[in-house]
């Protein structure tokens, strides 16, 4: 049965594409079919990790919601683009296929301006799941708890709330944690990301947990080699052995089991 | 590095063969003088007094030979022996290595390794060792402490060949207690203080340590005093770094609750969210929706 996941942080800078990319990467070299939707409307960015650049996106998210195409239409298979460090495969026999948002600065003016329309959101994940025979559908959200959000949630089998060891992510999580609870969200985790050295992992992971009554996937160390690869390309293919490639490769099986 | 073992060797045999031209020159000389005499000639002079002379400057020169070949010998063992040293940051190592060589270098007997604590007079052996290389117990250690505070005191190295007769140390009960024989013991000055000694010692032997070591046991004194100082500074800093790794901070979580209560309220009390939870209900795999149950600290 196909599966929903969002991949939601309350506030930007939490690595969520980073790690929604990563994850699209580790489910889909099981030789699944994997479906990355960007519903970061106003400030897209998961494409670049997939190797797209602006002029290859010819339709996307917003064209879809406008009735330019349908939701497949915009569908872009990027298993090409997905590389190991040799040069080799990078998902095997999987499929990654990325419904982008426009990177169009007009595009993303009217789409602000117009809002989006929930349920054709709503049935366009429904249907991309269909058409394109997926497996799992990962939703890149946007930062915070707007409408097509909140959908996202709604519609999904799995919440992954990524959220730093920090003041401002605390307070937003627990609002987050809380509302998806409220919708009903069967499976909720809370993935904490850029931890500092010094704090001591398992610490941050007994004191999450405690203070949300959720569980915590993981707590992925603050990686230099993140930094440095600056969204060049998809973490779990560049550093495929990395301790927080077999922590997200962890979580990636527990999705779906 | 000079090959002092050929070099020496061959200055050596060319100085015994000149002493052997001398020996030859010297019979032949007798024997002319011998004929002259008998032919009734009388030799100008007897190249007897020249020859003489001649041996008495080449011995000096042989000896000069052994004592500078003596020399260099020490300062390679000075220059190795700081390669040495610096080999190593590991305390332990460096000390095991200092009283190695205080030995090699000295012929000692035993080797003890005193050193003052930081912020304190006193000592305490950090080292002893024997000729064999065999770690000496607290319970084995015997040596004169009287002696050990007059190098450090007077700031020089204590000399004596046989110290059961040295004047000098009749009032200390330690060197008769240990019957102590030859005995060196040197101060280890870095930047004007003291910061221990190197004891050396042979209980069998009267004039095992000679006045000529002094130069070469006093430069290797500085260098392990160095290569102590080294290992300590490197020991302290791991030390330091280790601490600073291992000062993990403990996660605070602080939550606003009456905000969060708030902003949770102000999204479910929405005409939107009551069609999202409608919509999540008839979803097959969505959960019932829970009351609140998040604790905020």
């Amino acid at each position: 049965m196909s599966k929903i996941i969002s991949i939601h942080s309350f506030r930007g800078g939490t690595g969520k594409s980073n790690t929604t990319s990563s994850l699209a990467v580790l489910l889909a070299s099981e030789g699944r079919r994997v479906g990355v939707i960007d519903t970061d409307i106003q400030s897209p960015g998961i494409h670049v990790l997939f190797g797209l650049r602006p002029d290859d996106i010819k339709r996307s998210l917003n064209d879809y919601l406008w009735g330019n195409c349908t939701i497949e239409q915009a569908a872009v298979d990027v298993t090409g683009n997905l590389k190991t460090a040799d040069g080799g495969p990078g998902v095997g026999t999987g499929k990654v296929f990325l419904i982008p948002s426009s990177m169009k600065a007009g595009e993303i003016a009217r789409i602000l301006r117009e809002g989006m329309n929930v349920d054709l959101l709503r049935d366009g994940l429904r249907r991309v799941v269909q058409e394109l025979a997926l497996d799992v559908l990962l939703i890149d959200t946007h930062p915070g708890l707007n409408e097509e959000t909140l959908l996202s949630i709604a519609l999904s089998n799995a919440l992954v709330v990524i959220m730093r060891p920090d003041q401002q992510d605390f307070q937003g999580t627990v609002v987050t944690v809380e509302v998806a609870r409220k919708l009903g969200v069967k499976r909720m985790m809370i993935l904490v990301n850029k931890n500092p050295r010094t704090l001591d992992p398992a610490d941050v992971k007994t004191q999450v947990e405690q203070t949300y009554k959720c569980e915590v996937a993981a707590v992925l160390p603050h990686a230099d080699e993140m930094m440095d690869l600056g969204s060049a390309s998809v973490f779990a293919l560049r550093y495929p052995n990395h301790p927080i490639t077999l922590m997200l490769k962890k979580l990636a099986d527990s999705l779906m089991a | 590095m000079i090959r002092l073992d050929t070099t020496t060797a061959n200055l050596l045999a060319a100085l015994s063969r000149l002493r052997t031209g001398l020996d030859h020159l010297d019979a032949n000389s007798h024997k002319i003088v011998h004929a002259l005499k008998n032919a009734k000639v009388e030799a100008p002079a007897d190249p007897a007094q020249d020859l003489r002379k001649l041996r008495e400057d080449l011995e000096a020169v042989e000896q000069s030979v052994k004592a500078l070949t003596l020399r260099l010998e020490r300062s390679q063992e000075l220059i190795s022996t700081s390669a040495l040293l610096t080999s190593t940051l590991e305390s332990s190592q460096v000390l095991d290595k200092v009283i190695d060589t205080v030995i090699k270098l000295s012929g000692a007997e035993r080797a003890y390794l005193m050193l003052r604590e930081a912020g304190s007079d006193d000592l305490t052996v950090q080292a002893a060792r024997n000729y064999d290389k065999e770690t000496i117990s607290p319970e084995e250690a015997s040596f004169s402490k009287g002696m050990v505070n007059t190098a450090i005191e007077k700031r020089e190295i204590v000399l004596s060949t046989n110290a059961t007769a040295d004047v000098r140390f009749a009032d200390l009960d330690s060197v008769m207690d240990y019957t102590l024989r030859s005995v060196l013991v040197i101060p280890m000055i870095l930047r004007e203080e003291v910061i221990g000694v190197l004891y050396a010692d042979n209980r069998m032997k009267d004039g095992q340590f000679k006045k000529e070591l002094l130069p070469l046991m006093t430069a290797f004194a500085s260098q392990a005093a160095i290569a102590i100082e080294n290992a300590r500074l490197f020991s302290q800093i791991r030390a330091d770094l280790d601490a600073a790794k291992s000062e993990v901070r403990s996660l605070r979580i602080q939550i606003d609750p009456d905000h969060a209560e708030r902003e949770i309220s102000d999204i479910i009390e929405g005409d939107f969210f009551k069609r999202l939870q409608d919509l999540a209900r008839r979803s097959g795999d969505t959960a019932e929706p829970e009351s609140s149950s998040t604790s905020q600290s």
